[in-house]
């Protein structure tokens, strides 16, 4: 059908692009390895197996929370201009990891709950400061309040790095609000794995939903609908979502705002076809800069900086050129 | 006599902790299957009043009965399903189609999870053809002009199919031909059953097209009945404050404006 | 779809997701499992892991952050030049590395990024895989998923020199190069310990240790946190280091001069890493802010010595670097031919004859006033 076509186009190239991805890499030369090397080499298996399957597949994980988290935030705070990183939802869940390993000494479980209530309470105090702010329209006091909470949770993050131990916290620490993919093992994987998927699920099935958050309040509720209530399930689902990947790969930003317009743009505003959309993309987009991150130099690239890079440029690309009308 | 479909009865309302009263003793009825017009200057508290009905605002005293019942004992989708709102304008921040806007009107009708099938979407584009807009259903909304949008905003409430449709300034955006498309589907709503209550601050239109006139000023009723009971010179002018003159031509009543106090360089 | 079917379909999705979680993660191999050959070696590295090796290894790679300092202790080990088989470049030195001195075979070695991966590491078929111990989450982690074994060192502080020392003689299998190595670390510090109880504490000199920094024209003075080694060295010279209880943090921290100013020490040590140290302590001694301060007008601004590291860091010329401040704080006490040390320092640890020492590192590299 019609209207089926753009979804098996993306689909397909998410697959043919995480099959990829398992093919790509610097071992043992930054090229594509080749299928008799994998048959033949016991290492080149193992590379692919324990390196770039658990790896690809958190990337793959993390561009389709980070997008639907993205967008849902956008619909229900009716700005297509924010994403988890304004509303103090990344930087919390970087604090709340940055505290466990300070003060609780453990990674694992105890770094995803952390990570998970001080995301919420990021997004909750970017939510109660913007209702208190005097002036301006909601779209202008939602990213104010965003950004004086994810500058508040970054500068804490700031002091968490000063005040910890440098030789066995501190650089854990750091490698880890860098942003990046470069430690990822099964088990992380599969920490984040039912985690992500559950929240996916569940704001994927509300999606339609989304379209009625959109609107005013009045609307909504002549509509039948409790707004508050079913804002904060969804809210709830994209901020576990964001904090789960959060607390593997550090703080990742720019996907979450330039994904859903991407979706958009492509699939139109209607949530029930652009937020799946948005998934696909941000699974598309994550595994790409991964891909490029790991394989184009011999020294890493961060996740963070090649998602901000593309991100931006296509960001100002769009805004650049010429508002077209939706046409189907 | 029929029993009212909305009953409020002494209805108190003040926003949170100030102590300027928006509705004072409000009381009142409405006659299922009729369309009432609620007449009155701006800031009377109409919007209000309409609010207090849909039940997103609650009366600090007073009760609101809907069908008899009160409407704190409705579950929130059945209330979806009484009672519909089309407001005086909407900040819509998506682009949507208007036939996927209009679609949302369902939701009432829809569980949580689920999306609109295809009988959903028929009744959505036969509520677009009732106020002759099918050929705008794939036009981006945030392309339409304001009277377009408000006419999208009926349809989205049409689609929703309640028993009562509650306006709030219906054709403020509208020019002459699109207000009288309102303003009949207005009637054709009551011929199906459904009880319409409308606000406005012009009386010409609850002339036009009401049968009950509710008068309000200053958040109380002054005058409530028959339209053309309700609609004299004297309610009026009491209303507004200005000299109001009401007179007939060709068996309806025309209401005519007050006149300037001064012609400016005369 | 209907609805129920909807709800029923988004249950099952979830839990099948639930079960995915509780199946086991892949366990990778960890090496070749021990055989009882009497080659067989086992260690416990920093972390108290258990690493056991068939036989000692033969392809060690060298690299990660701080890399060099687990290079340099490395090479003391006359084997290193045979087994190590990959190295990393270093940031401090621009001009040929330390290793590239030591090792004749370093052209067949493959070299790294400092940043390197662990695909990387593994095309070039190692065994072994030395590391600093913070980057087990990270670098380490991703290595050992690939089966290749990690050994963990520290080497930041005395005590781990001597931990450390120990396991880097298992891994070479030469423990008792590594018991000597250590001896001659010993030796020095019980010497200076023997020397800092005979002074009571008001009598011992008050230091301070500064990295000067230099970036974009504008010039920064910086303090070492208490847990680092360049604090450290100031204790075990018998010195009082002034900022130990008010400087806090977890880095390097930038003092102003009116700190300085205030704690006014007898002794200042002018770290630069980046730059040549003895401009650096010149340019102080001639700035006039600089001139009220004692330190200043006793001639006890020091210019630390460097040679292809600063002898100030945990790397194993640290030795050198405390001998060196012991004899600028106790100059009567502590009297010691400071150019003897060095070059028994490079014929001992590396077995460096003497004309070499001179010809590559003394002229061309030596900053700071050594001796």
């Amino acid at each position: 059908m019609k209207t089926y076509r753009p979804f098996l186009l993306l689909s397909a190239s998410l697959l043919v692009i995480l099959a990829l991805s398992v093919l790509l890499g610097r071992y043992p030369t930054p090229t594509l390895m080749s299928w008799d090397l994998l048959r033949s080499d016991p290492m080149a298996r193992r590379v692919v197996l324990y390196l770039r399957l658990p790896r690809i597949l958190t990337a793959c994980l993390l561009g389709m929370a980070l997008s639907a988290a993205g967008m849902v935030m956008q619909m229900i705070f009716r700005n297509p201009l924010v994403e988890p990183g304004f509303l103090g939802v990344s930087h919390g869940a970087a604090f709340g990891a940055a505290f466990s390993i300070i003060f609780l000494g453990a990674s694992g479980i105890w770094m995803q709950v952390l990570a998970a209530f001080f995301a919420c309470l990021g997004l909750g105090l970017s939510y109660f400061v913007a209702k208190r702010i005097r002036y301006g329209g909601w779209t202008l006091r939602l990213v104010l309040a965003g950004i004086a909470v994810s500058a508040l949770f970054s500068s804490t993050n700031g002091l968490l790095k000063y005040i910890a131990d440098p030789l066995s916290q501190l650089p854990e620490i750091t490698f880890w609000l860098l942003g990046g993919l470069s430690g990822t093992t099964w088990e992380k994987a599969l920490l984040i794995l039912p985690v992500v998927l559950s929240a996916l699920a569940l704001m994927l099935l509300m999606r339609w939903r989304l379209n009625l958050l959109a609107l005013d309040d009045e609307t909504v509720f002549s509509l039948g609908t409790a707004p508050a209530r079913e804002r904060t399930v969804l809210l709830i689902a994209a901020v576990i979502a964001t904090a789960s990947v959060v607390s593997v790969a550090g703080v990742v930003g720019w996907i979450g705002l330039i994904v859903p317009h991407m979706a958009r743009r492509l699939l139109g505003s209607d949530a029930k076809r652009a937020l799946p959309g948005a998934v696909l993309i941000g699974g598309i987009f994550a595994v790409l800069c991964d891909d490029i991150g790991r394989t184009a130099f011999a020294g890493e690239i961060p996740l963070g900086i090649l998602t901000s890079l593309l991100g931006a440029l296509l960001f100002l690309s769009m805004m650049v050129s010429r508002d077209q009308e939706l046409k189907r | 006599m029929t029993l009212p479909i909305i009953t409020l009865s002494n209805i108190q309302f003040s926003y949170d902790g100030r102590d300027h009263k928006i509705l004072d003793g409000l009381s009142l009825e409405i006659t299922p299957g009729s369309v009432t017009a609620i007449l009155g200057p701006n800031g009377a508290g109409k919007t209000t009043l309409l609010h207090l009905i849909l039940g997103l605002l609650a009366p600090s005293e007073g009760t609101v009965l809907l069908a008899q019942r009160p409407r704190t004992r409705y579950a929130r989708r059945d209330l979806g399903k009484l009672v519909g709102l089309v407001s005086q304008d909407e900040y819509i921040p998506f682009n949507f189609t208007v036939l996927e806007y209009v679609l949302l009107g369902r939701a009432p009708h829809l569980q949580l999870l689920q999306t609109p099938g295809a009988e959903d979407t028929a009744i959505a584009q036969e509520a677009l053809a009732q106020i002759g807009l099918q050929d705008l259903q794939n036009r981006s909304i945030r392309s339409l002009s304001g009277g377009e949008r408000q006419l999208v905003m009926v349809a989205r409430a049409l689609t929703q199919q309640p028993r009562i449709l509650l306006l709030d300034e219906p054709t403020a955006h509208l020019d002459l031909s699109n207000k009288g498309r309102v303003l009949g589907l207005m009637r054709q709503l009551t011929t199906a059953g459904v009880t319409v209550v409308f606000t406005t601050h012009e009386p010409e239109l609850a002339a036009s097209v009401a049968e009950f006139v509710v008068l309000m000023r200053h958040g109380e009723t002054l005058a409530a009945g028959l339209a053309a009971d309700v609609l004299t010179s004297a309610a009026l002018s009491n209303t507004y404050g200005v000299a109001v003159e009401v007179i007939q031509v060709n068996g309806r009543s025309v209401i005519l404006p007050p006149v300037a106090v001064e012609r400016i360089g005369s | 779809m209907n609805h129920r079917s909807r709800i029923t379909i988004g249950f099952a999705l979830c839990l099948l997701v639930c079960l995915t979680a509780c199946s086991p993660a892949a366990a990778p191999m960890e090496g070749e499992a021990p055989s009882a050959s009497t080659e067989a070696i086992t260690l416990v590295d920093a972390l108290g892991r258990e690493v056991t090796f068939e036989q000692p290894p033969q392809r060690i790679v060298i690299t990660g952050r701080a890399h060099f300092m687990l290079a340099d202790a490395a090479y003391c080990f006359p084997e290193a030049s045979e087994r190590v088989a990959g190295l990393s470049k270093s940031k401090q030195t621009d001009v040929t590395s330390f290793t590239e001195l030591l090792d004749p075979n370093y052209e067949e070695k493959a070299i790294f990024d400092a940043e390197t991966g662990a695909e990387d590491i593994a095309a070039v078929q190692p065994d072994a895989v030395l590391l600093k111990s913070y980057l087990a989450n990270g670098l380490g982690a991703s290595v050992e998923q690939l089966g290749i074994p990690v050994v963990y060192i520290d080497l930041e502080t005395p005590e781990q020199y001597k931990r450390d020392f120990a396991i880097l003689g298992q891994l070479f299998d030469d423990p008792d190069r590594a018991v000597a190595l250590w001896g001659s670390y010993q030796a020095r510090l019980d010497e200076l310990a023997e020397l800092a109880e005979a002074v009571p504490d008001a009598e011992k000199p008050r230091a301070l240790v500064l990295q000067y920094a230099e970036s974009g024209g504008e010039i920064a003075f910086k303090a070492p946190p208490a847990s680092w080694i360049q604090t450290q060295m100031v204790e075990l010279a018998g010195g009082l280091p002034v900022w130990e209880e008010s400087v806090q943090g977890s880095g390097w921290v930038v003092v102003n001069l009116e700190q300085i100013a205030a704690w006014d020490p007898d002794h200042i040590f002018i770290i630069s890493y980046f730059s040549n140290v003895n401009d650096a302590v010149d340019s102080l001694i001639a700035d006039p802010l600089w001139q009220e301060l004692t330190a200043v007008q006793t001639g006890q601004v020091h210019g630390f010595p460097k040679d292809f590291y600063s002898w100030d860091q945990p790397d194993n010329r640290w030795i050198l670097g405390l001998t060196w401040m012991a004899s600028q704080l106790y100059p009567e006490r502590f009297q010691v031919d400071m150019e003897q040390e060095f070059y028994q320092f490079y014929e001992t640890f590396y077995g460096l004859d003497a004309a070499t020492v001179e010809a590559e590192i003394v002229t061309p590299l030596l900053e700071g006033n050594a001796w």
